[in-house]
């Protein structure tokens, strides 16, 4: 099923949550929702499932495959929900959990008790449970109560599953574990799925298209390539990974370093224009001499050579503190070590460049 | 990564070794002699002073005491009083205690303030109220009186009195926890297609129901031993208008300790039993948190 929001906005006394916010979700895709916290993207999971209301301005309309559904309540959407902390009902057991979505509809859609004894046993083998029927919620560990979770929101055959940061609450381990099995589910039942996430990692992982949503608006919205490779502002670039922030001058597509070559400011115009510029740590480089394409000269402050990339943090001459990315068989052939003077270039891929003016 | 806590390593994880505390052993003993000397003396003496005074003729005159067609007619009332109370309460209780913790409305906070009042005012002074607003001389008591509704000095002041005096523990009992578990599950129930009466019986009311009963047990034993409010609205009227607090002033005051202590006794026997309800519910509800945290650590252990 396809959904479509457009300029949905959410007040919460004096604080917008949402503002005009314009959402497709193709049908059997699975969408991520990246931000911060308080970017409003769990409002947005939340209205999509009718748990909350976008503001009455006229303006907003949600859609399923076409269809307006703002005024109907979360019972008749058929939305599939998880949340964060995995709100499992802890008076019932395991089976009464995921049975529950199946005793509760319209008395003339309920199956017959043999039925829901089916699906439910249907649905633990797919999350690969069936020998927990009986426990209860609290016998449970993180990674379980979630797959629990997700067989409950599964087993009303929602049309869209909406998943707010499912693996939150997960230990780093789990949640790698998770993440490709639900994606392989995914791919196995191709329900529209929207997921919010605050983990760039999971997001560009999991995710068929990622929308990073800042302060109450889309930023960008594309597939992980996109969005990692070409960002469309500087929080998306800054969102999406390390990055590193220095000023330099831009003369004309040549970004030559602000200080390093003691340009003052009277020079300014002449040196070419102030900018502010974010690099990726991996999109830099190192050299102990100075060449043509040095942008700044700077000490070696520490070197972390666990990893597979070799993290070299250096400060410029005027205090910036930036890390650099650079192979092992690069870091070998330098032959640095902490203290010494070094020139950090830039390689030709994605930066980013912000008008600047003081 | 398949944790199954067993009963068994809960019960070991539960079991840590005492905290050893470097206090010296004459210390600690002084200090349970003075705390045990001082509840036999406020406690346990009234108590069995209770029984003594009741049984003192022995147990045939314990039984006419309480046998007698006053005494019958104040322990029928007292239980009419608690059984209309309690249910009332309880869904008072249950209602506002949903409504503070779910909705953030104007008036929250004043609300909040209102229901701790009957425990923040004399039950005397609660009494006073009712007389002022619904005696025969106020406006609203003299029109009530036209219509032949009584209600001071009559059964329905008295249950309105302890109405007002037990409204407090159920919903104070109910507003932290509720506050604590907050509201996910109920979202969960109804995107899974629950109506709101479906919710309320399958998920709200059993997260909370052993909270709702320790606050009902609270609730009941005020009710039943509530005595400055219904003093002050009951008349006193033999056989009509006492319950049994009120009975037990009106035998002492009339010399026949017996009677007195007999009903007194029934009382105590009441509130042992609360006691020993209350300890019972506290019980499992220590025990429903503790196995969730102790699940939780072994989880983490492992």
């Amino acid at each position: 099923m396809n959904i479509a929001l457009e300029n949905v906005t959410k007040t919460f006394g004096t604080f917008r949550a949402l503002q005009d916010v314009c959402l497709d979700v193709k049908d059997g895709e699975l969408l991520a929702l990246l931000g911060p916290s308080g970017s409003g993207k769990t409002t947005l999971l939340r209205i999509i499932a009718g748990l909350d209301v976008p503001d009455h301005d006229g303006k907003s309309v949600i859609r399923f495959d076409g269809k307006q559904v703002d005024w109907s309540a979360a019972q008749q959407r058929l939305v599939g929900f998880v949340f964060q902390h995995y709100a499992l009902f802890r008076t019932m057991t395991v089976f009464e959990n995921i049975a529950f979505g199946l005793r509760v509809g319209p008395r003339e859609m309920r199956g017959s008790e043999a039925d829901i004894r089916k699906k439910v046993n249907d649905l633990l083998s797919l999350i690969q449970l069936e020998s927990m029927a009986d426990r209860y919620p609290s016998q449970l560990s993180g990674g379980q109560r979630q797959r629990v979770a997700l067989a409950r929101a599964l087993a009303i055959e929602p049309k869209i599953l909406l998943l707010d940061e499912p693996f939150g609450a997960l230990d780093a381990k789990v949640r790698q574990g998770l993440r490709r099995w639900l994606r392989r589910l995914h791919d196995e039942i191709h329900v529209t799925s929207v997921l919010v996430t605050h983990d760039q990692e999971e997001a560009l992982e999991v995710a068929d298209r990622v929308v990073i949503m800042n302060a109450g608006r889309v930023e960008q919205a594309g597939t992980p390539e996109e969005v990692f490779h070409s960002p469309a502002s500087a929080f998306v670039m800054d969102f999406l990974g390390n990055v590193n922030l220095f000023h330099a001058r831009m003369d004309g597509d040549a970004v030559r370093p602000a200080s390093a070559d003691g340009a003052s400011a009277a020079e300014g115009e002449a040196a070419g224009k102030a900018a502010r510029i974010l690099v990726r740590p991996h999109d830099l480089d190192i050299s102990v001499v100075e060449n043509g394409a040095s942008v700044l000269r700077a000490r070696v402050l520490r070197i972390q050579t666990a990893g597979s990339m070799v993290k070299v943090e250096v400060v410029g001459d005027s205090g910036e503190n930036v890390v650099v990315e650079i192979p092992h068989e690069r870091f070998r052939s330098l032959g640095i070590a902490r203290d010494d003077l070094v020139f950090v270039s830039l390689k030709d891929s994605s930066l980013f460049v912000e008008d600047y003016s003081i | 990564m398949s944790v199954t806590a067993q009963p068994a390593a809960i019960a070991s994880a539960a079991g840590t070794p005492p905290v050893s505390r470097e206090e010296p052993a004459w210390v600690r003993r002084t200090l349970l002699a003075i705390a045990f000397a001082f509840l036999i003396l406020i406690l346990f003496v009234p108590l069995a002073a209770v029984f003594t005074e009741a049984l003192r003729k022995g147990i045939g005159p314990y039984f006419n005491a309480l046998l007698e067609p006053a005494t019958l007619s104040a322990i029928r009332l007292t239980l009419l009083t608690a059984a209309i109370v309690v249910p009332l309460n309880a869904v008072f209780g249950l209602s506002s205690a949903w409504l503070i913790t779910h909705f953030e409305f104007r008036g929250r906070n004043l609300l909040l303030t209102l229901i701790d009042l009957p425990f923040a005012v004399s039950p005397v002074i609660s009494g006073l109220i009712y007389v002022v607003l619904l005696g025969s001389h106020s406006v609203l008591g003299g029109w009530l009186a036209e219509h032949g509704v009584r209600i001071i000095f009559a059964v329905p002041g008295i249950v309105l009195a302890t109405l007002f005096v037990t409204f407090p523990f159920v919903a104070r009992e109910l507003i932290p926890l509720m506050q604590e578990q907050g509201s996910e599950d109920e979202s969960a129930a109804v995107t899974l297609g629950a109506n709101g009466w479906q919710t309320f019986w399958r998920v709200t009311l059993p997260r909370v129901k052993w909270a709702l009963l320790y606050g009902l047990i609270l609730c009941n034993a005020r009710a039943i031993g509530e005595f400055g409010a219904v003093s002050v609205v009951s008349g006193h009227i033999r056989g009509l208008t006492n319950t049994m607090p009120l009975h037990v002033e009106i035998l002492y005051n009339e010399y026949d300790f017996v009677g007195a202590f007999a009903v007194a006794s029934l009382l105590a026997m009441f509130a042992l039993a609360t006691i020993g309800a209350k300890s019972l519910i506290e019980w499992r509800l220590r025990r429903e948190s503790s196995l969730a945290v102790e699940v939780q650590r072994v989880e983490q252990a492992v």
